[in-house]
């Protein structure tokens, strides 16, 4: 079962790049694999570059020093993510202590100003708490929290929103969004939502079938999609945000979510444009602009 | 059908709600401290139409759903469904009722046990009405085909689906009974836009032929856009604002419906800002 095929990206130095794609086209596992969390079973091939070093060639101690220090990771799930016997305090200055030599009363401090960046004014109820005192929107901002702990250089927020309701979703946006202002940080943002992605994003991957479809800056993308998939989410994202059009039926992309196909383009069983060589072998990635690349026959492929 | 608590009465709406109120007992003490999660809820919805209840988490649209779906006993108010007050009914009177009114959550993965294969998951709410093996079969096949999903598929097992499938599946199993009204409880959230948009045209068509009622709980009014005929805004265990879909979408009044509406409304500058759609 190949969950990634020939996924090349690159996220440029401070910037946000989103990762779109249905459940179950492969965004967890690209973000897991860049952090060396896929489970022993899994064999990954090829390369990840991270600051000149490659992440794949990196021994288990290596890569531990990396972890939660230069790249870190804002879960899906914070209920799930952090401990449920231990404090917010405990959980934050265990990601300190494990990488950076500091003392117990500088650990303190950092925590409470830490937890004062994410937006908490009473750090002192949010130190004492355990995860269940808190709701769902607090606990987001602790994982935030504990993932800026150690001043990363990339964070990968994996849905980070995916749980939450529709205006906590946007404080926790702004939050990101202000947080990569401030720190100069790198955002990998992975999500199903266009709309969001549209409010954080600089560029943007699409993701069908454990390939990469389209990249492009977030603009070009979602003005002028070129494959067929991205331009259908791109209408029913359009028409799904209309208010003045209600009780109408949306314009759907065809055909069931993503089955792996054995042969051609994976795309090819819900394309409204395909042709005869879509069944015969898979697209090569082209470039029709410059810092755009598309993985479509139509193209030239 | 008269009862001992039910009246009948002539009236348009297939389910109306009367100054329900149901609270918790905090703790596990049965002199521990109450807490309301809903107050006074009323509305109406007429037969055919839909209803979007939404409102922020922890506002108390799960707890209305376990009421009218009579999962919860409230502690008042009345809850007529089709002409006969359903809030206070026994377990027993219950009985006739239950299979009219369906409730479809929002985890289908969840919901569902998975160690059924499709067709135990579909048939299981008719073998509880006694139907023999054969119609069950029938009645699954023609469900199956109904939310889109090849009827071969009924040995697999309810792991072996996807998400969006899952959710079909959980369509399928309400719309066994017959229902009149389904509750859609978050139904749509969790998935990503494009299942959520199959689902939405799935329910959109089965209300047409199938003259259903939907009450659709949800968080985010993107959801409710499409289906709602008329929209009620929950804000801590009250109703704060009710009107045609329409009406709150274009002009909200209360600070919960524009606090609601300005996630959707910055979802979409910022989507405008993008691609220019809608320009």
């Amino acid at each position: 079962m190949r969950a990634l095929d020939g996924v090349t990206l690159d996220v440029k130095r401070g910037e946000v790049l989103g990762l779109i794609g249905e459940s179950g086209c492969g965004k967890s596992t690209l973000a897991n694999a860049v952090l060396g969390l896929l489970p022993s079973q899994a064999t990954v091939e090829g390369e990840i570059w991270f600051c000149e070093r490659d992440l794949l060639r990196l021994s288990q101690t290596e890569l531990r020093q990396i972890r939660g220090c230069e790249v870190s990771i804002i879960p899906q799930e914070p209920a799930l993510w952090l401990n449920p016997v231990l404090r917010v305090q405990t959980q934050i200055s265990e990601v300190l202590r494990a990488h950076l030599p500091m003392s117990r009363k500088q650990r303190c401090e950092r925590v409470t100003d830490l937890l004062h960046e994410v937006g908490f004014d009473q750090t002192a109820r949010i130190c004492e708490a355990y995860p269940h005192q808190l709701s769902g929107g607090e606990r987001q901002r602790v994982v935030i929290a504990q993932a800026l702990a150690c001043n990363p250089k990339l964070l990968i927020a994996d849905e980070p929103t995916t749980k939450l309701d529709a205006p906590l979703r946007l404080e926790i946006i702004d939050l990101l969004s202000k947080v990569c202002q401030s720190r100069d940080v790198t955002i990998l943002f992975i999500s199903h939502d266009l709309m969001l992605l549209a409010a954080l994003a600089d560029r943007v991957a699409v993701m069908y079938a454990g390939r990469v479809a389209e990249i492009g800056t977030i603009g070009e993308v979602f003005r002028n999609p070129l494959h067929p998939y991205t331009q259908g989410l791109q209408r029913l994202a359009r028409s799904s945000l209309d208010v003045t059009v209600t009780k109408q039926e949306l314009p759907i992309l065809p055909g069931d979510s993503i089955r792996p196909v054995s042969a051609g383009c994976q795309f090819e069983p819900r394309c409204t444009e395909r042709m005869a060589i879509c069944v015969e072998r898979s697209p090569e990635e082209v470039a029709p602009e410059p810092d755009r690349s598309v993985s479509c026959f139509k193209y030239g492929g | 059908m008269a009862d001992k608590h039910g009246t009948h009465e002539r009236t348009d709406a297939l389910i109306r709600v009367e100054g329900v109120s149901k609270s918790y007992a905090h703790g596990r003490w049965a002199r521990s401290k109450r807490v309301a999660a809903i107050t006074e809820i009323s509305f109406e919805i007429s037969a055919g139409k839909t209803l979007a209840l939404v409102g922020a988490s922890g506002s108390g649209k799960s707890t209305v759903a376990r009421c009218v779906t009579r999962l919860e006993r409230p502690d008042a108010g009345r809850i007529c469904f089709d002409g006969t007050d359903i809030a206070q009914l026994s377990r027993y009177e219950l009985s006739p009722f239950r299979p009219k009114i369906q409730i479809i959550f929002q985890d289908a993965v969840t919901s569902i046990n998975p160690h059924f294969t499709a067709a135990e998951a579909i048939e299981e709410p008719l073998l509880i009405q006694r139907k023999s093996r054969r119609e069950r079969r029938l009645i699954a096949e023609k469900l199956m085909h109904e939310v889109s999903l090849s009827p071969d598929w009924l040995s697999r097992l309810v792991t072996e689906f996807s998400g969006g499938q899952r959710q079909r599946l959980a369509i399928a199993r309400a719309l066994a009974t017959r229902p009149q009204l389904l509750v859609l409880d978050e139904a749509l959230s969790g998935l990503d836009l494009s299942t959520q948009a199959q689902i939405t045209n799935l329910l959109l068509g089965l209300q047409q032929s199938h003259r259903l009622t939907y009450l659709l709980i949800s968080h985010d009014l993107t959801h409710t856009i499409h289906m709602a005929d008329s929209v009620a805004v929950l804000s801590h265990g009250r109703i704060v604002e009710q009107g045609r879909n329409q009406q709150v979408l274009t002009t909200p009044q209360h600070k919960e419906t524009k606090k609601l509406l300005s996630a959707v409304d910055s979802a979409q500058s910022a989507f405008v800002r993008a691609s220019g759609a809608f320009a």
